[in-house]
């Protein structure tokens, strides 16, 4: 049996772990390190980079270097969210010819899911050397916001991989296997977790082995990043005043900027104040000008602070959709670097009255959990049970254009659920099903799944058929619908397909690609 | 039979609860209790071992007590599974699901497949109590808390959630595995939630008037008749409706009780269609209202007797129409609903299926009409009739002979009777 490593796939920096004699471990890779950056770049003279090696050429070829592709994955190229990584990023982000946001580094076009492919392949390849043998499946965790696309698009960048997914589970879930695997009797934790990129907070009740999801919440444009750019729209401003250049234009400057600005960020986690010196930012007629400035805790905290309280927003939906009050939290879990932060830790404090847990590293935690689950998964042994949950609402379009629930968001899987529905119009004699997901209530406004429609229904008047949809989401997370005539027991029904940004005819042109350019690589 | 007595008895006697016995007011371990809920009239002691939660001999030890001062008695012996034939076993085991029967079918072990044969029996014979109660299902009392119940799901997820045997070569077992974690599933998400469960406890209650019979069979296993068309629709109501803001769900009962208003008046003027469409739409808008969902049993059984009436008027002489066999049918299906027993509907039904080809619904409607009178000739006929079809010639021969026996002049029989030797002529000469 081949074992299963765990990958938690991050927007800033990716971790593997598997379960070894039982215990969940973290595979430092090659340079020692237990975290590896979610970087691909391509050097100057065509060499392509991952990890370390792609953020150390991010500050001399900032152009040519993807970072926070995860950002982007499984999106819509008009998305706000794409328009605004446009904005912000120093590499090419151009429209694919699936509407898909793609990257253009090193006169070459990639899809996301092939960066975060390639990122997981590095990744594989750190546990095949730690492990000493081939490595096949995998365990991956994404936000637990990510959408349908989303979690299809990560399937295929660990495809692209040549990995096998098991499961792609949540993040949160993940840090709440990990924790409470090696617990016993009952207790309720939240997990919060704020990365690089997304902040996501869990409620989870868990006893002897059994973990049970009980409510989600969370932003997916809220992380660690946000306050980076915070600090980096403060030094330029205050740049600006001081010397009268404006950096916002110069993309190196920026990059270093940026850097700079997570280094302080990190330093003043266990510090008052750090320096700041980032000479020969940029030069004029005067000469070069030179960055030195002192960035307080202080004045830190007040430029953040507003964003931490945002999440908090997050953390009372969930703790009221949870059923619970904030005291009846028997645990919170802290995930994702950023938790370090002492503005953090005292918000979080204040709010559930109680401190964090301070068994579990915050950069680790969500790797380990997904090995812990891979190998629940194919280990008899592992006495862990994840009641795993769908992400999204599911439900039907309605008259009206409105959207009927027939799975909520956070329903335990596998899962059936029927209701019934009738005709609009005297003597209709088909309804069309349109299957949606997503949380609004106006259906429009939700993600179509797929459609068919129910024809031969029985000439009645209106509201008198009888039709019964039935959503089912087996095992593996493959949602199908059908459409009953109560009366003449005529049936349709789909399998919904998850909608990925690729098709299968150019996942296999990558993997192909992909390998060929490995062999190129060995010779 | 050395293998069949167990501590001190034979194991194939069947136990049931004494009938004064009141298993709340006990004090039973959790395993007893477990124990004491497999008990219901219909598994041989040999099975409530196996299934029972204990060791055999803990099982054994238990029940001979129980037997002792006089909380069980002894039902009967269980007896060999009748087969007659293929057609026959299939068409029986199919309607015995559905009335949970709890004899488990040894022939679905497959020592082949990666799963303990204990473990297999336990999925086989959990599978079999499958529509019992909720509370029945997930072991726990009915004055169980949230706590309680949650962790009864926690314990029956951890054996029969599918990712326990990922990967693994189960054979038809996953699909037993994902039906019971869903059903186990369901039931917890109704009892956990109090609205949900207040309206299955009063669902319950009302179950006690024949006509509207919820969809929580009896605990006890016993055959919950085939009152199909009631189960399903209360079953589906009580399916987890999708969550309605409060201020929509106020106007919907007002515009439910209107309805209803409305549907009263239709009745009493004769107009029992009109009364039945807008009671459903009623309980479209409200479906949690018990009056409602009485009042459109009691309306689409008094549509079904009209509408039975009117087609036993019409005669017997159907078209050749496969369009309209099928729309004939159809009326049959729904009178049967609500007069499920009836022969001669029965009858009929077995005769238009028989002219549609479906054999199977045929010879299930032929049996039943046979089943409740048999001292009819002609209901002996149609079966053998369905078996001619089914190319059972013993069958056939038989039910003609006693259909002849009952009835000398029944044509009918008759022919089938000629015609069977006929065919075992042209077999021969073909052989």
């Amino acid at each position: 049996m081949g074992r299963v490593i765990g990958v938690d796939l991050g927007t800033t920096n990716s971790c593997v772990s598997v379960v070894e004699n039982g215990q969940p471990t973290v595979i430092p890779n090659s340079g020692g390190y237990k975290t590896t950056p979610s970087m691909f770049g391509i050097s100057q003279d065509g060499k392509r980079l991952v990890g370390h090696l792609a953020k150390r050429q991010a500050i001399t070829n900032s152009k040519n270097t993807v970072f926070a592709a995860k950002r982007l994955i499984g999106r819509r190229f008009d998305s706000s969210e794409v328009q605004r990584s446009i904005d912000l990023c120093p590499y090419e982000i151009v429209r694919g010819p699936n509407e898909d946001p793609r990257i253009k580094i090193g006169g070459k076009t990639f899809t996301c899911p092939e960066i975060s492919g390639i990122i997981l392949r590095e990744m594989k390849r750190v546990a095949e050397e730690y492990l000493g043998e081939p490595v096949q499946d995998a365990v991956i965790t994404v936000p637990a916001y990510f959408n349908d696309t989303q979690r299809q698009c990560t399937k295929d960048a660990g495809k692209i991989a040549g990995l096998e997914v098991l499961r792609i589970i949540n993040e949160p879930t993940a840090a709440a296997l990990a924790y409470g695997m090696a617990r016993q009797g009952d207790e309720k934790i939240a997990v919060y977790d704020l990365g690089g990129g997304t902040f996501d907070i869990s409620i989870l009740e868990m006893s002897d082995g059994v973990v049970e999801v009980l409510a989600t919440a969370g932003n997916t444009f809220l992380g660690g990043e946000d306050l980076d750019r915070r600090i980096v729209a403060h030094l330029v401003s205050w740049f600006e005043e001081a010397e009268g250049i404006d950096l916002r234009s110069d993309t190196m400057a920026l990059q270093r900027l940026k850097d700079a600005a997570e280094k302080a960020k990190c330093d003043l986690s266990l510090r008052e104040a750090t320096e700041i010196n980032l000479p020969f930012i940029a030069s004029d007629a005067d000469g070069p000008r030179h960055l030195n400035y002192e960035l307080t805790r202080d004045v830190l905290e007040g430029l953040v602070h507003d964003v931490i309280q945002g999440t908090l927003k997050s953390v009372e939906q969930c703790v009221q959709d949870a059923g619970l009050t904030p005291g009846e939290i028997d645990q919170v879990v802290m995930v994702g670097g950023q938790t370090r932060m002492p503005l953090v830790q005292q918000a979080v404090t204040d709010y559930f009255g109680k401190r964090p847990h301070k068994g579990v590293n915050p950069d680790e935690v969500v790797a380990l959990g997904a090995a812990v689950q891979g190998s629940a998964l194919v280990d008899e042994e592992q006495n862990v049970l994840l009641l795993d949950v769908t992400p999204l609402s599911l439900g039907i379009s309605t008259y009206g254009g409105h959207f009927a629930r027939l799975i909520e968001r956070n329903t335990t899987v596998p899962v059936t659920k029927a209701h019934i529905f009738t005709t609009t119009r005297d003597d209709q004699s088909a309804v069309k099903i349109r299957v949606l997901q997503g949380e609004s209530d106006i259906a429009a406004e939700n993600d179509l799944l797929g459609e068919f429609v129910l024809a031969g229904i029985r000439p009645a008047p209106k509201g008198e058929p009888e039709i019964e949809v039935s959503f089912d989401i087996d095992a593996n997370g493959i949602v199908s619908v059908s459409a009953r005539d109560l009366a003449t027991g005529k049936e349709q029904s789909i399998t919904v397909n998850s909608t990925s940004t690729l098709s299968d005819d150019e996942i296999e042109q990558i993997i192909e690609e992909n390998e060929l350019y490995e062999v190129q690589l060995k010779g | 039979m050395a293998a069949d007595q167990g501590l001190g008895g034979d194991l194939r006697r069947i136990i049931r609860l004494a009938p004064q016995c009141d298993p709340t007011s006990l004090a039973l371990t959790a395993e007893e209790g477990f124990l004491l809920s497999r008990i219901d009239g219909a598994t041989p002691w040999r099975l409530l071992r196996e299934i029972g939660g204990m060791d055999a001999d803990e099982a054994d030890l238990c029940l001979e007590g129980w037997l002792a001062n006089g909380l069980v008695e002894v039902a009967g012996l269980a007896s060999e599974e009748k087969r007659r034939n293929g057609t026959k076993v299939r068409a029986v085991r199919q309607r015995d699901v559905g009335a949970g029967r709890t004899e488990l079918d040894e022939s679905l072990i497959d020592a082949e497949l990666d799963l303990d044969i204990d473990v297999q029996r336990r999925i086989l014979s959990f599978e079999l109590g499958l529509e019992q109660d909720y509370y029945s299902l997930l072991s726990v009392e009915k004055s169980a808390e949230t706590k309680d119940i949650k962790r009864a799901y926690f314990k029956l997820s951890k054996e029969f959630h599918p990712d326990r045997y990922f990967r693994r070569n189960i054979g038809a077992y996953a699909e037993r595995l994902e039906r019971i974690f869903k059903k186990v599933l369901e039931g917890y998400e109704i009892l956990s939630d109090p609205d949900l469960r207040a309206g299955l406890d009063e669902a319950e209650a009302v179950k006690v008037e024949p006509q509207s019979a919820g969809p929580f069979s009896s605990p006890c296993g016993e055959p919950a008749g085939p009152q199909r068309p009631l189960t399903k629709l209360e079953r589906l109501r009580q399916r987890m409706p999708f969550r309605i803001p409060e201020k929509v769900l106020v106007e919907r009962r007002r515009q439910a009780e209107e309805l209803f208003k409305a549907a009263h008046l239709s009745e009493r003027s004769g107009q029992l269609v009109e009364a039945a469409s807008a009671v459903r739409v009623a309980i479209s808008f409200d479906s949690t209202n018990a009056e409602y969902r009485r009042m459109l049993v009691d309306l689409q059984a008094r549509i079904a007797e009209k509408k039975a009436n009117e087609l036993l008027a019409e005669g017997t002489s159907y078209s050749t129409d496969s369009t309209q066999l099928r729309k004939v049918l159809r009326i049959l299906e729904d009178v049967l609903l609500y007069r499920p027993h009836d022969p001669g509907i029965n009858d009929r039904a077995a005769a238009v299926s028989l002219m549609l080809g479906q054999y199977k619904p045929a010879l299930e409607y032929a049996e039943t009409a046979v089943e409740h009178s048999p001292e009819v000739g002609k209901y002996h006929t149609m079966l053998g009739l369905v078996y001619k079809e089914t190319a059972d010639v013993g069958h056939a021969k038989k039910e003609f002979e006693r259909a002849l026996k009952l009835d000398s002049d029944d044509v009918e029989a008759r022919k089938g009777l000629a015609s069977l030797r006929l065919g075992r002529v042209s077999a021969a000469q073909g052989g």
